[in-house]
Order: C-alpha cells, then sequence, then structure tokens
C-alpha cells in the first residue's frame, strides 16, 4: 500500500514538474523552471527513499534532495522579487 | 531539536509562506488554480511537520500511510487545479 | 484587423507592461519627447488627465524599466529604456500606434486573466501596483 501510494506520488510529482516547465517555455519567466526543477526534485526523492527499504545511512541523503527541492521554491520566490519585472 | 527537525521544519515553512501567498493572491484575483496550489502546499506542510514529527516518535512507523496520504493529497490537489484551470 | 498583426516584440510588451490606453499614451508622449524630462503635472496637462493618475502609471512604467524616476519635488521622469531591444520594442508600438490605432486598443483590451501569470505574480511580496479592487 504504501509503495502504491509513494509510486503514484512520483508520478504526480513528474506531471506536475512537466506543466511548470510548459508554464516556463511560455512565459520565458525563470520562476517556473525553479517550480519544475523543485518538483522534478520530489519526484526523485520519491525514487530514492525506495531504494533505501530502511537502511539509515542514506536517509540523509534522501532528505537532503528534498530540502534542496523546499530551497529551490525560496530560491525561485527570492529572484522573482528582486529581478526588475520582465 | 536535531539537524533534521530544523531542516523540516524550514520545509514545512516554505510550504506555508507559499501556501498564505497563493491564498493572498486567490482573494485578490479569484482564479482557481491558486486555491487549489494553495491548498496543495498546505498539505505539503502537513505532510513536512508530521515528518518531524515522526522522527521524534521513533517507533512510530504508523505515520508513513499517513504522511503518504498527506503528500498524495497535496499533489492530487495541485495536478487537479494544473490539469483543470491552467489555461 | 488582427492583432497577430501586431509584431511580436509590440506584443510583449504590450501584455508584460501596457494595462491601459492612458498608460500608452503617456509612454508614447515621453518616447517622442525622449531628451524631456517630465512630471506628473506636466503630462498631467498634456494630455488632459489627472495628475494622480499620471503619476502613478508613470511609476509603473519605471518599475518596469521603461522610464527613470528621479526622486525629488516635483518627481521627475524621462523615457530611459532598460536595454535596446525595449527601446526598439516601444518604437514598434508607436509606429504600431499611428499606423492600426484599433488593432493596438483591441490588443489591450483582449488581454484574457493570464492564469499562469497570475500564480508567479502572487508570489511577489510587494504589492503596490494592485490593479482593480
Amino acid at each position: 500500500m504504501n509503495e502504491f501510494l509513494s509510486g503514484t506520488i512520483f508520478a504526480l510529482c513528474c506531471v506536475a514538474g512537466l506543466f511548470f516547465v510548459r508554464f516556463w517555455r511560455k512565459t520565458r519567466d525563470r520562476f517556473f523552471g525553479f517550480f519544475a526543477a523543485s518538483f522534478f526534485l520530489m519526484a526523485l526523492h520519491r525514487v530514492v527513499l525506495l531504494g533505501l527499504r530502511g537502511s539509515d545511512e542514506h536517509v540523509v541523503a534522501a532528505y537532503l534532495i528534498r530540502l534542496l527541492a523546499f530551497v529551490l521554491i525560496l530560491v525561485a520566490i527570492v529572484d522573482k522579487n528582486r529581478a526588475p519585472r520582465k | 531539536m536535531t539537524m533534521a527537525d530544523a531542516v523540516f521544519m524550514l520545509c514545512a515553512l516554505t510550504s506555508f509562506a507559499c501556501a498564505v501567498l497563493l491564498l493572498r493572491g486567490y482573494a485578490r484575483n479569484r482564479v482557481p488554480l491558486l486555491l487549489w496550489s494553495s491548498l496543495c502546499f498546505v498539505a505539503l506542510a502537513v505532510n513536512n511537520v508530521l515528518l518531524v514529527v515522526d522522527l521524534i516518535v521513533i517507533p512510530g512507523r504508523d505515520l508513513l500511510t499517513i504522511r503518504h496520504a498527506s503528500a498524495l493529497v497535496a499533489l492530487a490537489l495541485l495536478v487537479f487545479g494544473l490539469v483543470w484551470d491552467s489555461e | 484587423m488582427r492583432s497577430n498583426d501586431l509584431p511580436e516584440d509590440v506584443r510583449n510588451l504590450i501584455t508584460d507592461h501596457i494595462e491601459s490606453v492612458e498608460q500608452l499614451e503617456i509612454l508614447l508622449l515621453l518616447h517622442q519627447h525622449r531628451s524631456r524630462v517630465w512630471t506628473a503635472d506636466s503630462v498631467a496637462r498634456e494630455l488632459r488627465i489627472a495628475p494622480i493618475s499620471a503619476g502613478e502609471r508613470m511609476d509603473e512604467l519605471a518599475r518596469a524599466s521603461i522610464l527613470s524616476r528621479t526622486q525629488g519635488s516635483p518627481v521627475e521622469y524621462r523615457y530611459a529604456p532598460g536595454s535596446p531591444s525595449l527601446d526598439a520594442a516601444v518604437t514598434g508600438l508607436a509606429r504600431a500606434y499611428s499606423e492600426r490605432r484599433v488593432t493596438v486598443i483591441n490588443f489591450i483590451f483582449s488581454k484574457p486573466v493570464d492564469k499562469i501569470r497570475t500564480f508567479a505574480d502572487a508570489f511577489r511580496l510587494r504589492r503596490d501596483d494592485d490593479d482593480n479592487g
């Protein structure tokens, strides 16, 4: 059950990422590029967790991916508020 | 609080900040996409908080399913909004 | 007349920065007299619009790096595009407005509520150029 849920989340993260890639191409606003990368990282996070199966040593690496995903969102917000309006 | 807890709380706060900004945007513009995506980030914030809780209550692997459920709800809301209302 | 007739950089300029005909006319006025320094009052007199409105429109254009804004009393503006391509787009817009006024006006008013842009705009922390209410 948990693996099914995790797999579904993985797929949905990829779909969301693809939508943001499309928005990025359409608006030429790198804000959406950051969001796309963030959601693809969230998808990657799911894959890495699947490979762990409880072994603790690589858990840190897996969660660093999650951290990076959210840091990218922060970067997107900061970048949007610093750059002059395009 | 350990380093890991601090990291996940940061993730939770980031999610929550996104949710607030998107809700504020929805209050101004009434674009449904903003509502769905803000709810997504609320659920992601909940997911990160649950992760912290799970780490503190160590033998509680019970939380895993709820954590997955919250992440699933989050992404489902976002993808629904993107598919239904992005154009 | 279809808005596809307008050059792409002109269309992008309008989509990104032009919200109203008033703003368009202010921009073209400053573009036409690019060496001159303007204030909200002088623009208002020239175009017969309210000075406060003129000031707000020019503040928006200054934030978009199309005009330069010098603090003072009164606040001074002049045409100062941030890049040569922006300058070219404004020149193209001036030409399009003189040749195909109705097309340009229709394009301004037919800008759809771009949902994707509102998503990105929601993350702007400083909301001092609020539209409508």
